[in-house]
């Protein structure tokens, strides 16, 4: 089960146009077509929340259509692809990914499973909170005879219940990623960097001679970790000096500026979040993904 | 092949929403997305924080963290508009030329004109290169 054949579409879900999302969004697509894949096979679902049109401005490639997350079933059956594979960048919270209209975890697996030509599919989820969609029904069971029946779902989490974390990415000094074309330093889910980085460069890291999900699974997680636990202390002190010296005094006439400065000064502090929370991926299914070649 | 995933020194944003206190300027609409070769693209522009002398420290510290965005931008119908802040998936901010936040509500004549980079400013972590090595 090849998750790079013709007959699989890859999509991208954001429910926001934040720009470290649209380049994770980006990055995303340039790792599947340096493996080859089609851009006529890649769907990107994307919300714009505020009124400005950054998307349009942004450099995918031609092929690659775009729509709201409000389409996303619509669109995908149109395809009528035999392999799907969601990939889900953005915010996301309690009830699920914030997109245009919420997509509850129960909603969007839903919503897969009654893609009649689907056999197989995978979601792969880096928004906050993405263990929400974890303990779910990843099996389609037929209502009358109670059978498990196809789509069999995979379901891949870059953290559990709590928060996922993006940091500063620069490729553009790298030989084999500096010619994608894309923005090549941007702040990037760590967990989706690491995920799409396999599927462009996959390796066999359980040894068991095949490059799977599983691996892309492993690799992302182990490389996300090894890099958060490394930075740690030295993003504590840096924090800790940053925020020991942010003050709200500075230049705030006037109430629009005043509130401009005490959100400054609250999101930076809230930032501090991700120095300690740790990202605990996690898999459902696998023995589903231990099928799904990359 | 282990030896190609490599360093990442940096900063990390959690990719949840944070307080909304600032302007919602939620317009939710059917868009038409143009194909590549009619979009414009967006440059990217390098500006000294001497520029926006009035934005405060902590707003330089989270554009420079990718938390926050910088745009440069016009507006027709109000000659004070310079950049756009955006601070969060629904909340902007209006700057003039110095970056100074103003009160603004209609933003449907707003063109971007690219994206700011704060360029004597960094991020208070130290952050080195991706590397495969």
């Amino acid at each position: 089960l090849n998750l790079l054949s013709s007959d699989t579409v890859w999509v991208f879900i954001s429910g926001s146009d934040e720009d470290r999302f649209l380049d994770d969004v980006a990055f995303g697509v340039q790792c599947l077509i340096y493996r080859g894949f089609a851009t006529s096979n890649i769907l990107l679902f994307i919300d714009q929340q505020s009124s400005l049109s950054i998307l349009s401005s942004y450099p995918y490639p031609d092929g690659v259509q775009i729509f709201e997350t409000c389409d996303f079933l619509n669109q995908v059956l149109q395809k009528k692809p035999t392999n799907l594979v969601v990939v889900v960048t953005g915010h996301g919270s309690e009830h699920g990914i914030d997109a245009l209209p919420t997509i509850s975890p129960y909603k969007l697996l839903d919503s897969i499973k009654t893609i009649t030509s689907l056999t197989y599919g995978l979601v792969v989820l880096g928004q906050c909170y993405a263990g929400t969609f974890n303990f779910l029904e990843a099996r389609k069971v037929d209502q009358v005879s109670k059978k498990v029946i196809l789509p069999e779902l995979c379901i891949v989490g870059a953290t559990d219940l709590t928060f996922s974390v993006s940091v500063p990415i620069n490729i553009s000094s790298q030989d084999i990623l500096k010619n994608f074309s894309c923005t090549l330093e941007w702040n990037a889910n760590l967990f989706l960097f690491f995920f799409m980085l396999h599927v462009a460069i996959p390796f066999d890291i359980d040894g068991d001679n095949i490059t799977t999900v599983i691996d892309a699974y492993k690799a992302a997680g182990i490389f996300t970790n090894k890099r958060l636990l490394s930075i740690k202390q030295q993003a504590f002190l840096s924090f800790s000096q940053t925020l020991l010296s942010s003050t709200i005094s500075q230049l705030v006439q006037g109430a629009v500026a005043s509130t401009l400065a005490q959100q400054a000064k609250q999101d930076l502090a809230n930032a501090c979040d991700g120095i300690l929370i740790n990202q605990s991926p996690w898999i459902l299914n696998a023995n589903l993904a231990r099928k799904l070649n990359i | 092949m282990v030896a190609f995933w490599g360093i990442i020194n940096q900063m990390m944003i959690t990719n949840h929403q944070h307080l909304k206190t600032s302007f919602n300027f939620k317009n939710h609409q059917k868009r038409v997305f143009q194909p590549l070769r009619e979009r414009k693209m967006l440059q990217t522009l390098s500006v000294s924080k001497t520029n926006v002398e009035n934005l405060p420290e902590d707003v330089l510290r989270l554009i420079s963290m990718g938390r926050y965005t910088l745009y440069k931008a016009t507006s027709p119908s109000d000659h004070r508009v310079s950049y756009v802040l955006r601070v969060s998936a629904k909340d902007l901010f209006v700057l003039t030329n110095n970056g100074s936040p103003i009160e603004f509500n209609d933003f449907s004549d707003i063109q971007i004109t690219g994206k700011v980079k704060i360029e004597d400013i960094s991020s208070p972590f130290v952050v080195s290169n991706f590397s495969f090595n």
